[in-house]
């Protein structure tokens, strides 16, 4: 049993066998920095809580339809959840739940014109009139 | 006020670079890998969430989009702007539509009927101004898919070299979207440049399509690229010997399709483990010694002897063997013999691929299996070619008449039913026609006591050619009560799926 203490203090039980899922924490498992607890200070409880769930799920489930459906219904999240989620994966290393969540938001991008992409994650354009003239015509073929 | 941080290129890029744009605002882009702690870029005012990710996760974000997707975002904001120039995979496939440049009313000689024209001229263009304005450490996959001939050398020459340079691990250059590429105005690969010298450490794949690399760089990509693991070569009609020799080659995978003019194949003392050949046989076709070899895939563009004649010559594979692919014509009811092939004592999966004529039953491929004791996996696609005349050596059945042609069926069904298999877990019948295939099907399930899973796939195992399309007609699903007639005969215990 490993016990991580998230940046706002919460303090997670994990097993062994799902903690090493983010590589992360099995490199301070394996340096030996893990008796009194690991200490996440980039990451909420809420995320953490989520984190885990995703990593006990993966090691509990072999069958991978199952597994399909059950990471589908998870990545259901509101835009900031799934920023800190992405985030946290990076910094857990958790590979499986980062290929996740990056797919999801390039789901999320796939198909849209610019002017829907910025309306849908909040992007200001910054760019002045003549500037973004000039990018759309440096590669004209992606903009036709 | 955001803090702005200095920007790490390694020497190589910076050789490369030949605009070196600084941005305005904010952040130089870093493109090295994992700065985890710096997960957070400090953001404006009011910034969405999105921009606040850092450099290297926006990258993995955009590397799942197409290309033009990837390039579009650099219009969104200034943080957007150079974010899609360091996407490690670059996939410029014409038949994705990357480009979406149609032009109906060319005259361009390239007439797809699905996909309408590509402008090769806009494509070449696109594809080198991307890499020119790429500014990414190094790119992990290159490839280009588009009916490129020699026309167009001074470009794929560049491209070739960016690639290399750049120390991309997968080339794939598919220049013709047509099996049989014509080899007169073909690309060739000519001298590689000494700064290209540096990809070869890196790379593990390469396919090349439509491009004529003669014997000579053949043996040099496989002596000095010391990871090279997959090699395809397809329409490569400058080919006249391959030789892959040699316990030191990393070589896992070799794919060897249409060289019209290949003479040799040679492979010896190699670590290979799977091996497809695509054409009529070379005149001298040697393997020894390839202890890891288990998979073999073998279409002679011939007839069912020719398979056989050619996959003898891989004898000292035979008792290793795990999986086996033959593809041929099928021309006539052929004598039951000639469908023996060597006994291969640890065939695990067979797959078939058969070109038959609508009407044609293919009852006698059951013995084919006879001697693998431990084959587990059935595959059988039969695709319809009609009565299209492909290939010189077929030989006319229409004109046998149908008298014969019920006799000769009932002298299969007597013979293939001495059949009987002992291990045989899995059938997959792609292409299956109820009119010729219902024998086929019974014989199956009346034979084998360990099938647990039975396949009938009625869809034409062609659908994904796109130059193909005549057969679709001898396909069709079936109806619930042919549906239900298979069920009934199928023992409860093995599943019956019918798509």
């Amino acid at each position: 049993m490993i016990t991580l203490t998230s940046s706002d203090g919460q303090t997670f039980d994990v097993d062994e066998v799902v903690a090493v899922k983010m590589q992360t924490i099995k490199h301070l498992m394996e340096d030996g920095c893990a008796e009194s607890g690991i200490p996440v200070p980039n990451v909420t409880g809420k995320i953490l809580a989520k984190v885990i769930d995703f990593c006990k799920k993966h090691v509990e489930t072999a069958k991978a339809e199952e597994l399909r459906a059950w990471d589908a219904d998870f990545i259901k999240v509101d835009q900031v959840t799934l920023y800190d989620l992405v985030m946290a994966a990076n910094y857990l290393e958790c590979k499986r739940l980062l290929d996740l969540t990056c797919q999801r938001v390039a789901d999320m991008i796939k198909g849209k014109s610019p002017e829907d992409i910025r309306e849908i994650f909040n992007i200001k354009n910054d760019f002045t009139p003549e500037e973004e003239e000039k990018i759309r015509k440096a590669n004209q073929w992606a903009f036709e | 006020m955001p803090t702005s941080f200095m920007t790490k290129l390694s020497t190589d890029c910076m050789r490369k670079k030949r605009r070196f744009r600084r941005k305005k605002k904010q952040s130089q882009i870093e493109c090295t890998a994992g700065k985890k702690e710096r997960a957070r870029v400090p953001s404006a005012e009011g910034e969405s969430h999105i921009s606040e990710l850092s450099d290297e996760i926006l990258v993995s974000i955009l590397s799942r989009l197409t290309v033009r997707e990837a390039v579009r975002t650099s219009v969104l904001s200034n943080r957007w702007r150079y974010v899609w120039t360091c996407i490690p995979v670059l996939n410029f496939d014409a038949k994705d539509k990357f480009l979406r440049l149609y032009h109906t009313s060319r005259g361009d000689e390239y007439n797809s009927s699905q996909s309408g024209f590509v402008d090769k001229y806009n494509y070449s263009n696109c594809v080198s101004s991307v890499l020119a304005q790429y500014r990414g450490p190094n790119v992990d996959e290159f490839r280009v898919c588009c009916d490129l001939d020699n026309a167009y050398s001074s470009h794929i020459d560049g491209w070739i070299e960016f690639a290399l340079s750049n120390r991309v691990h997968t080339i794939e250059l598919s220049l013709s979207i047509w099996p049989q590429p014509s080899c007169e105005k073909s690309y060739r690969l000519r001298s590689l440049e000494s700064n290209m010298f540096v990809g070869f450490k890196s790379l593990k794949t390469l396919s090349l399509k439509a491009v004529n690399v003669d014997d000579e760089a053949i043996e040099y990509f496989l002596s000095n690229c010391p990871l090279l693991e997959r090699l395809f070569l397809h329409g490569n009609h400058a080919l006249r010997n391959l030789k892959v020799v040699g316990s030191s080659l990393m070589l896992r995978s070799l794919e060897v399709e249409r060289c019209r003019f290949l003479e040799t194949v040679e492979i010896y003392d190699t670590n290979l483990v799977s091996f497809t050949y695509v054409g009529k046989e070379p005149k001298t076709m040697i393997l020894k010694n390839a202890p890891q070899l288990v998979e073999v895939s073998i279409d002679p563009c011939g007839s069912m002897l020719c398979a056989r004649a050619m996959f003898s010559k891989l004898s000292c594979c035979f008792s290793q063997l795990r999986i086996l692919r033959l593809t041929f014509w099928h021309f006539e009811q052929e004598k039951l013999t000639n469908y023996m092939l060597p006994e291969l004592k640890n065939l695990k999966q067979f797959v078939l691929v058969v070109r038959r004529w609508s009407n044609e039953s293919l009852l006698g491929f059951l013995a084919m299996i006879k001697n693998w004791p431990n084959l587990q996996r059935f595959v059988l696609q039969l695709k319809c070619v009609g009565f299209h005349i492909h290939d010189r050596e077929r030989k006319p059945t229409r004109e046998r008449n149908a008298e014969t042609e019920r006799k000769a069926t009932k002298a299969y069904v007597r013979e293939a039913a001495r059949y009987y298999h002992p291990c045989l877990k899995m059938v997959e019948i792609a292409g299956y026609c109820s009119t010729c295939d219902f024998e086929l099907f019974l014989q199956i399930i009346e034979n084998t006591v360990t099938l647990e899973k039975i396949i009938i796939d009625t869809r034409d195992p062609n659908r994904y050619n796109d130059n193909d399309n005549e057969s679709e007609k001898f396909y069709r699903e079936l109806h619930s009560g042919e549906k239900r007639r298979l069920r009934t005969l199928v023992s409860p215990e093995v599943k019956l799926v019918i798509l």
